[in-house]
């Protein structure tokens, strides 16, 4: 199964990938990540753009065994292993989903400080992806 | 040229994640073809040289909040994943939301990094003010039964360049390009390296090139050097500079390509004392020489990132097969996209 997503349609928030932009309302002070086009909390449509300081803690998190990562994933599960995929609570509050890079699965838990970085997520179409995953900050 | 007590204002080194000893390829092959080689840094499946650019200038950038201004980019490397589509455009992406400023790609041998920093250094001559990031990334690649893969590792480092409170101003370049023949070889479209199995010297006759463009050898006090071990035994006779200490991270890191000169320039730098000069030289078809002068007074940007060999210490280490999956080598698509 794949989780296509069109080149015109990733390079439209590439902000928000690359450099973790978030929305903040300027209706209610609600901070939007991903952006949305209307405030989930008062439903307002004007928004100043803030950088995310990529700074965080694991909120939840997943392993995908073999077999079970989207297509455009089976190279690097088949390379690397089991793909580990987690929710990350920013400093700033909001939550995202993301991979967690470099991670121990002996010592990965839950509240792992983590920080974000710019990985290779697939190549598809002949173009290199690149977005956001989080390593482990090493203590 | 005008020299304006233009210099490095701020640098970081950044290395992959993951972590191969040479002993891995005496149990592999039985010998490991890259004499002197202790460990080398080489990425994981998810970096390339686009993603330890990003990650060598947010090192930067982080050490100098509100300083981060610049007003162009200069990329240089030999592993970046088009000919045609410029990966600094992506590097910048990554980095800022400006879109006006110059990006250049600098590529075609190892003296790619070295350049960039030179291409930095004019820039800012040229008007007063500017400020440019000159950043080195380079993982080579080469097929799995080369004995030139043996070395090849990965590595970027990153420069702020202008005027202000530099850490080390610039004093001069020097530069000698010669034609050569071998191993260090790719055609266009090709991902990995081609060996012509040539054995010619093309070093020593590089370097009599240099010594003699170098009218008078400057005294130094710190060699960084983009070379591996056999070369950085020969170079600083063969360069009047015996007396220099050697900055030559290669038996630690491998051969990080464009990017390895750069890491030594951050390890000549880390090592620096105030007044101290420096001279860095990339080889691959010729050479390009930078020197340096450390300031007297280096704490007005304070240092505040990991030294180069705390960054070398660390990272994973792993066996030679988990080696060749992450660097794709036993993946149907490898050499497909570098």
């Amino acid at each position: 199964m794949s989780s296509y997503i069109s080149l015109p349609m990733f390079g439209a928030n590439i902000g928000e990938r690359l450099r973790l932009e978030a929305a903040r309302c300027q209706g209610c002070s609600e901070l939007i990540y991903p952006q949305r086009p209307q405030c989930p909390n008062c439903n307002g449509t004007d928004f100043q753009i803030e950088r995310l300081s990529g700074e965080g803690t694991l909120y939840t998190y997943t392993v995908i065994a073999r077999g079970g990562a989207p297509a455009e994933f089976d190279d690097q599960q088949t390379m690397t292993g089991s793909i580990v995929v987690g929710v990350v609570e920013l400093r700033e509050g909001p939550r995202l989903m993301a991979q967690i890079a470099d991670a121990d699965l002996e010592t990965l838990t839950v509240g792992t400080p983590l920080r974000a970085t710019v990985r290779r997520l697939y190549d598809q179409e002949g173009v290199v992806r690149y977005g956001t995953k989080f390593v482990p900050v090493a203590s | 040229m005008v020299k304006r007590d233009i210099g490095v204002l701020a640098y970081a080194p950044a290395l992959p994640s993951l972590r191969l000893p040479a002993a891995a390829y005496r149990q592999a092959w039985g010998g490991c073809q890259a004499r002197g080689l202790k460990r080398k840094a080489f990425c994981a499946y998810d970096e390339d040289a686009v993603t330890l650019a990003i990650a060598a200038a947010r090192n930067l950038l982080d050490q100098v909040p509100g300083e981060d201004r610049f007003d162009a980019l200069f990329l240089g490397a030999t592993s970046l994943p088009y000919d045609e589509k410029p990966s600094s455009a992506s590097v910048l992406s990554a980095l800022t939301e400006r879109r006006d400023l110059r990006v250049v790609e600098i590529g075609g041998s190892t003296q790619a990094g070295l350049q960039a920093v030179i291409a930095a250094w004019e820039f800012c001559s040229a008007a007063p003010g500017r400020r440019a990031l000159a950043i080195a990334a380079d993982a080579p690649s080469a097929p799995a039964d080369a004995p030139y893969e043996h070395a090849l590792g990965a590595g970027a480092a990153a420069f702020l360049v202008g005027t202000g409170s530099p850490v080390a101003t610039f004093e001069q370049s020097y530069a000698v390009s010669r034609e050569t023949f071998g191993r260090r070889l790719r055609r266009r479209g090709e991902a990995t390296f081609q060996d012509l199995e040539l054995r010619t010297d093309d070093v020593g006759p590089v370097l009599q090139d240099l010594r003699a463009s170098m009218e008078r050898v400057p005294a130094v006090r710190l060699l960084a050097l983009g070379a591996d071990a056999a070369v950085a035994r020969r170079a600083p006779k063969a360069l009047g500079l015996d007396e220099a200490e050697l900055c030559a991270p290669w038996p630690e890191l491998g051969d990080c390509g464009a990017a390895l000169v750069a890491l030594a320039l951050c390890d000549a730098l880390d090592r620096a004392t105030p007044g101290d000069s420096l001279l860095a030289i990339a080889l691959g078809a010729g050479a390009t020489a930078l020197g340096l002068t450390v300031a007297e007074e280096t704490a007005a940007i304070p240092r505040r990132g990991p030294a180069l060999k705390v960054f070398a210490a660390g990272g994973r280490e792993v066996d030679y097969l988990d080696y060749l999956r992450h660097r794709r080598m036993l993946s149907s698509r490898f050499g497909g996209t570098a």
